[in-house]
């Protein structure tokens, strides 16, 4: 039966309406799903480093106390390689790696409040090193999104230590960025100096080739390895460059906090052209300090008070002497301003009227 | 009646008749009791400190309800079965046809029921651990 002309014709109106509906169908849906190309800049991205000037000034004289901390966690996205538009989903107390340094006297009664911003996912807790009892506060401490926690320890030991979220996997938890300093000082205190830093040390493990653009995703395997693509101080690649430098005067003494949250690596802590006058090691506050060393070894979980003086001007590098983890972020400068100091370096022959004169056996002299 | 409507009315409740026996049947064991028609026939349990569904695969007859519970103090968890949800798809699988399916994130005590209609295998994760390995199996028979 042969169908009418009109159907045949209505018949081919809809094949090719079908058929146009299909086109642009499929160029919306390609449109949607091909990758639009996202550069984090360096602008854009939150500054999560934390200053090394922002720590608290020196308790001074005063009896036992009690002392009321309280401490956010909060997951953000940050810059971790702002020069390269890389950023990384860190876990923080405050906002900020390291943490807020918190600073207390030996005998201070210390109490903990431990908040966990409503939008973070994980529940974190608090471990601090300087705290006798269980988890280093973290059986008391864990609290899930949106909630507190608080509890009490008493500060029954001076030293420098590290503390950071006792939530497994630790390592992860320390990895994304949550750790800080604890320092329970004397009755008697510590010497006055010119400047006080807080500076730590830390890897971050992504799947991500280091300095690649973008949000990076961490890497579990690398993380079991102990094979990070970046080791960093403040939580950043550069957090200590430029602005954000160690900064001193010439003839000044300067005090740096030095902890290393790991969660892997020993640091092998060094400045180059500066020799450290005092170290105390491991973060001992009650032992006759090192004297003169050019580089402290401190481990993960470990910490050091670190003295210097800046005799001389100049840009002088802070570094973990493993030299091949320069290239992956430990980095950062101490700028001294002042006077030259020609008399503990200058270029050229010790003294300029004996050029070509030697006035004591040289090592070249040759062999008769 | 016809002999035909009573040929038809016969072969109609023998069906049901089959249909009851088979559902209502002792199952083997891995099968979850299908007795239990009110509230969920098996639980999943995350507990201590560990990243791991207990256990980590299930089997229920379709129109049975899994329930997740949270017994840990120290880690919040959740169920995802979405992949446009999860880091990787395979951490979210679903059989054709079902709506994904996520739940709140979960702390100490908190629950999560779902009830699965469609039969198949079902993957899912506990988003904020799947980097840690935390997923599930559900098998619907």
């Amino acid at each position: 039966m042969k169908r009418p002309a009109s159907t045949n014709a209505r018949s081919a109106f809809s094949h090719v309406l079908f058929f146009l509906l299909a086109v642009i169908m499929f160029s919306i849906s390609y449109a949607v799903s091909s990758p639009a190309a996202t550069v984090q800049t360096a602008t854009n991205a939150t500054r999560i480093a934390r200053d090394p000037t922002n720590l608290p000034a020196p308790i001074g004289e005063r009896p036992p106390a009690i002392v009321r901390v309280t401490l956010t966690a909060r997951e953000l996205d940050g810059a971790l390689d702002p020069d390269s538009g890389t950023t990384y989903h860190y876990w923080t107390f405050d906002g900020t790696v390291p943490g807020p340094m918190i600073r207390v006297r030996q005998e201070d009664t210390v109490e903990i409040t431990l908040r966990n911003d409503a939008g973070d996912l994980m529940q974190h807790s608090l471990d601090f090193h300087a705290a006798l009892g269980a988890g280093g506060g973290a059986q008391y401490s864990s609290v899930p999104p949106g909630e507190a926690r608080t509890f009490t320890f008493q500060a029954t030991t001076p030293g420098l230590f590290v503390y950071h979220c006792g939530t497994p996997v630790i390592a992860q938890h320390i990895a994304n960025g949550m750790y800080g300093l604890i320092l329970v000082e004397p009755p008697a205190g510590l010497p006055p100096v010119s400047h006080e830093f807080y500076v730590m040390q830390s890897e971050v493990y992504t799947t991500g080739a280091m300095g690649e653009a973008g949000m990076q995703k961490m890497s579990v395997s690398r993380l079991l390895d102990e094979r990070p693509n970046y080791v960093v101080f403040n939580g950043a690649v550069g957090a200590l460059f430029g602005q954000r430098a160690l900064h001193s005067n010439v003839g000044d003494t300067i005090r740096i906090f030095f902890g290393v949250a790991g969660p892997n690596l020993t640091a092998s802590f060094h400045i180059v052209g500066g020799i450290f006058s005092k170290v105390y090691g491991l973060g001992s506050l009650d032992s006759s300090p090192l004297k003169n060393v050019q580089t402290v070894s401190v481990p993960p979980g470990a910490a050091a008070v670190i003295e210097l003086s800046t005799p001389i001007p100049g840009r002088f590098m802070l570094m973990d002497h493993a030299m091949s983890r320069a290239m992956k972020g430990s980095m950062g400068y101490l700028e001294a301003t002042g006077p030259a100091a020609p008399q503990l370096m200058h270029e050229g022959p010790a003294d300029p009227g004996s050029q070509g004169k030697e006035s004591a056996p040289s090592l070249t002299s040759g062999h008769e | 009646m016809t002999s035909k409507t009573l040929a038809g009315s016969f072969t109609t409740a023998c069906i049901l008749l089959l249909t009851t026996y088979v559902y209502a049947a002792p199952g083997n064991s891995t099968y979850a009791s299908s007795a239990a028609v009110k509230g969920p026939a098996v639980t999943v349990y995350m507990q201590g400190d560990s990243m791991r569904f207990s256990p980590a695969t299930v089997t229920i007859h379709r129109g049975q309800t899994v329930e997740w519970q949270n017994l840990s103090s120290t880690q919040t968890h959740n169920v995802v079965d979405d992949p446009s949800l999860v880091t990787n798809p395979a951490d979210a699988k679903l059989p054709k046809g079902t709506k994904p399916f996520s739940s709140a994130l979960l702390r100490e005590g908190s629950t999560y029921e779902h009830t699965f209609t469609i039969p198949g295998t079902y993957r899912y994760a506990c988003t904020p651990h799947e980097i840690d390995r935390m997923v599930g199996t559900v098998i619907v028979k």
